[in-house]
């Protein structure tokens, strides 16, 4: 069906809009890393089972991805579009680990 | 000859459930970690506030995400607490039990200051912190409970 001009719209109806349209051209192309950070208490099971619970990682990406975190410090755990990241983020927040979103380089 | 085995805190059943083996002061004390720690205390936000901005990068955060952080948090949290007194959990409850444990050891190190980001061998350790090596016992046998039921 055929969206309807902006100003055919009766108050209070639900308008969307393409994020497209809401982002900038350089911000919906851009990619956003999520990053996994270390700290010197969490068990690395547990940062494996968080990987493979929130992004189905398979066992073994999970843990290459748990052993990056261990011994350099941090690691990029998913990449996409940002809107997507952060909410990936609230997710890994949501089972205690300590994560950010960045600007992929 | 006799071998010392450490208490079981818990044990995944045959029926999928985990059965937990806490006596009341434990659960009691779980309790008052969660209020102390994970509560909503007076500045708002409860455990949300640990974890400081998802995108350092922007100035505004989108609060639809900032609501699914605090939806995310206080749901494991409400499992948790409902089920605290409880003799058997569920799969998914225990997978709350395992999450509200994290934000516990979360809470805990970054009350003792804490730096994030540094890799394992150059990280400051905290020595004999029973009350976070207790709930890391915790995680590893709910972790362990939880492969035993999934396989």
């Amino acid at each position: 069906m055929a969206e309807q001009p902006l100003e055919n719209k009766t108050a209070g109806e639900v308008i969307t809009l393409p994020l497209a349209d809401i982002l900038t051209e350089e911000e919906t192309d851009a990619t956003y890393d999520l990053i996994l950070w270390n700290d010197p208490v969490t068990l690395m099971s547990y940062v494996t089972w968080v990987l493979k619970r929130v992004f189905a990682y398979g066992k073994e990406k999970s843990q290459r991805i748990m052993m990056t975190v261990h011994t350099e410090g941090r690691a990029v755990a998913w990449t996409g579009a940002r809107v997507e990241a952060e909410h990936y983020c609230a997710k890994v927040h949501g089972l205690g680990l300590m994560a950010t979103v960045e600007r992929s380089e | 000859m006799s071998f010392w085995r450490r208490p079981q805190l818990v044990a995944a059943m045959p029926d999928g459930n985990i059965e937990i083996k806490l006596s009341p002061a434990v659960r009691d004390l779980l309790k008052n970690l969660v209020d102390e720690h994970l509560g909503e205390g007076e500045a708002g936000n409860g455990a949300a506030k640990l974890f400081g901005p998802i995108n350092p990068g922007v100035e505004f955060e989108d609060p639809l995400v900032l609501l699914h952080r605090e939806t995310e948090i206080s749901g494991v949290i409400e499992i948790f607490t409902s089920t605290l007194s409880a003799s058997a959990i569920s799969a998914e409850e225990g997978e709350a039990w395992l999450a509200v444990s994290q934000l516990l050891r979360t809470a805990l190190i970054a009350s003792a200051g804490i730096a994030y980001g540094l890799p394992h061998a150059e990280a400051p350790r905290l020595d004999d912190d029973g009350l976070i090596d207790a709930l890391g016992l915790l995680q590893s046998e709910l972790l362990g409970a939880l492969g035993e039921i999934e396989s």
